[in-house]
């Protein structure tokens, strides 16, 4: 047996476990060998993803000696007081809480006012309908780094340069070509029924749409959530251009300080800690919603 | 006919959307064209225009390789990771493959091979950057312990030569691959799996072997996603910066230096706004051209069975 028959159970009807000959034969040596050489490398690459996250956790518990001496081993004493300077000196704290507001706020934006869009577009043919969803697919086909420079002055005369509302706002701006495009291709797979059926019941359309346009989009709305949740706590070379006060600086800014600091470091633990708790929400998020990730490229794929 | 009522729904629902993506997405980018015709240095509202002669010094420099900044060079960079990109849409391609085949632990496979793209790209720069720290990184330190000291290499040297670029430029390009393949294995698979069964049974009853099914029943299927990516590859590819920005930090730094650096420096230290305005705007209508070129050039007729 090249490897196990008894893969589990996978979601997708339409894939099903490869059939392979059991007994050998001298001319399936060459496809036998490639596969196991194929094999090798997607094993290889999954510690190249495992091994530095697994090693910078211990890193993180050691002293600086520690490091230089027994790069490989495992902690000898766990030294927790890196966490505890990483919180303090390195303001992790701070852009930990400065990247929870924005995001929240970001976030709550852009789903708010990108389901407002995406939901007319879908379900109302009015004039002008196409104009106004191509205008927004546009936006995903521009660099932004077309629009920074005079965002940049925008922000200037409005006050908005440095502030947390600032970057709220050109977030929304940002991502909502990705989240009208998204979510008008949910909506317009809802059925048809239930919104006639409430009309006629003498529902109101805002009624229609709060009560069971958004509970029936609930999957969707998760989806794409988890997506711009992900790209704005990353997000980075805007908030690079326009925040240069540290106390509201944003996680991936105290990253790049970070990385910055490194070459004079010399509490090197300290540094590995405060990567370790900068990583820590992205952690939980991929936990819980790596389905999710997957299944919105997934339809991304399909239609193509 | 539409009533009234609707329209009273529908205005409302358009208005902060359409009102914020206007002001703040497409009316500076509208700008953005604009004072690429400008001379404007960003601190008073005085602005000449030019006409083009932003873009007559763009090319200026970037035709002549002695130009102090070597626009040319930080171009040929960018050209460089384009060759990386399309590299990672293939191995991503290759990774789905072997993946739909179920081999042992390819759930494992799926969920580690897609994480770094959840990464902040200074995450991937910081861990990267300690990873292959010379003396207490874990790659040069394996190396020792095995022997290979020699290859044990100052993999982020902006100064150790490699045939046509610096190593560092390559490791940037290494780091590229493996933060970007997860995507598109993801993308792949769903792709593969969405072809019909059928087809690849028959084909294997017929007695074809695993990989000419896959070039020739497989790949002609998903040849339209795969032609889409690879335009949006070319877009993204020729306006990234951020990576190496990080990894390398400090700017202008002539060795792995990309164009868009050029454009921050020219923006932000040079305070030549119209200039950089134009080297966007430039990078943009070449990527544009390149990326509808691409597209024409892949064009084959999707097939139906």
């Amino acid at each position: 047996m090249m490897h196990s028959t008894t893969a589990g159970t996978d979601a997708t009807p339409t894939s099903r476990p490869a059939q392979r000959r059991a007994g050998f034969t001298w001319s399936s040596l060459p496809a036998r060998l490639g596969w196991w050489l194929a094999q090798a490398l997607l094993w290889l690459f999954m510690i190249t993803v495992v091994f530095p996250m697994v090693w910078t956790v211990f890193s993180s518990l050691k002293s600086s000696p520690e490091l230089f001496n027994a790069p490989w081993g495992l902690p000898a004493a766990p030294q927790w007081q890196n966490y505890v300077n990483a919180w303090t000196k390195m303001n992790a704290g701070v852009y930990l809480l400065n990247s929870v507001l924005v995001s929240a706020f970001a976030l709550t934006s852009v789903m708010m006012t990108g389901a407002l869009v995406a939901y007319v577009l879908a379900r109302y043919p009015f004039p002008g309908n196409r104009i106004i969803y191509f205008y927004f697919i546009a936006g995903m086909m521009i660099p932004g780094f077309l629009a920074y420079i005079p965002a940049w002055f925008l922000h200037m005369s409005l006050g908005l340069l440095d502030t947390r509302t600032g970057l709220v706002i050109q977030y929304t701006a940002f991502f909502l070509p990705f989240t009208v495009f998204f979510l008008h291709s949910f909506f317009r797979t809802l059925p048809r029924e239930l919104e006639e059926a409430a009309i006629v019941d003498g529902a109101s359309l805002y009624t229609v749409f709060w009560r069971i346009m958004l509970p029936l989009s609930k999957s969707g709305l998760l989806t794409i959530a988890v997506f711009n949740f992900l790209s704005v706590w990353n997000e980075f070379m805007w908030a690079l251009i326009t925040l240069s006060r540290d106390e509201i600086k944003t996680l991936p800014l105290g990253m790049a300080n970070l990385q910055q600091n490194a070459k004079y470091a010399t509490d090197w633990g300290a540094m590995f800690a405060g990567f370790v708790i900068m990583l820590i929400p992205t952690f939980i998020i991929y936990a819980i919603f790596q389905n999710r990730l997957t299944e919105g490229i997934t339809i991304g794929a399909i239609k193509g | 006919m539409l009533r009234r009522e609707q329209w009273k729904l529908i205005i409302p629902f358009l208005a902060p959307g359409l009102l914020i993506y206007t002001i703040f997405s497409v009316y500076p980018s509208l700008r953005g064209i604009y004072i690429s015709f400008f001379r404007w240095s960003g601190l008073t509202s005085n602005m000449t225009f030019i006409g083009m002669d932003n873009f007559a010094r763009l090319w200026r420099e970037l035709s002549d390789p002695a130009d102090f900044y070597n626009v040319r060079l930080y171009l040929s960079h960018n050209l460089f990771l384009v060759i990386f990109s399309l590299a990672t849409v293939f191995l991503g391609l290759a990774a789905a493959a072997l993946v739909n085949q179920k081999p042992r632990g390819y759930k494992a496979f799926r969920v580690t091979f897609f994480f770094p793209n959840v990464l902040a790209l200074p995450a991937i720069a910081v861990l990267w950057s300690m990873t292959l720290n010379p003396s207490f990184g874990l790659v040069n330190n394996a190396l020792r312990s095995v022997g290979l000291e020699q290859f044990a290499l100052p993999w982020l040297s902006l100064q150790y030569d490699l045939p046509f670029f610096k190593l560092g430029l390559y490791t940037v390009g290494f780091i590229g691959i493996w933060g970007g393949i997860g995507w598109f294995m993801i993308l792949f698979l769903a792709a593969i799996q969405n072809v019909p069964a059928e087809y690849t049974e028959a084909a294997t009853v017929d007695g074809a072997s695993k990989l000419r099914i896959f070039w020739v029943i497989t790949l002609p299927l998903i040849w339209e996603t795969l032609r889409t990516v690879l335009v949006f590859v070319t877009i993204g590819m020729l306006s990234g910066f951020a990576l190496p920005y990080v990894l390398f930090e400090r700017m202008p730094q002539k060795h792995a230096d990309l164009i868009l650096s050029y454009y921050y420096f020219v923006a932000f230290r040079e305070r030549n706004w119209g200039y950089a305005a134009a080297i966007v705007v430039g990078i943009f209508v070449v990527t544009f051209i390149a990326s509808a070129l691409a597209y024409r050039f892949l064009d084959r007729d999707t097939v139906q069975y």
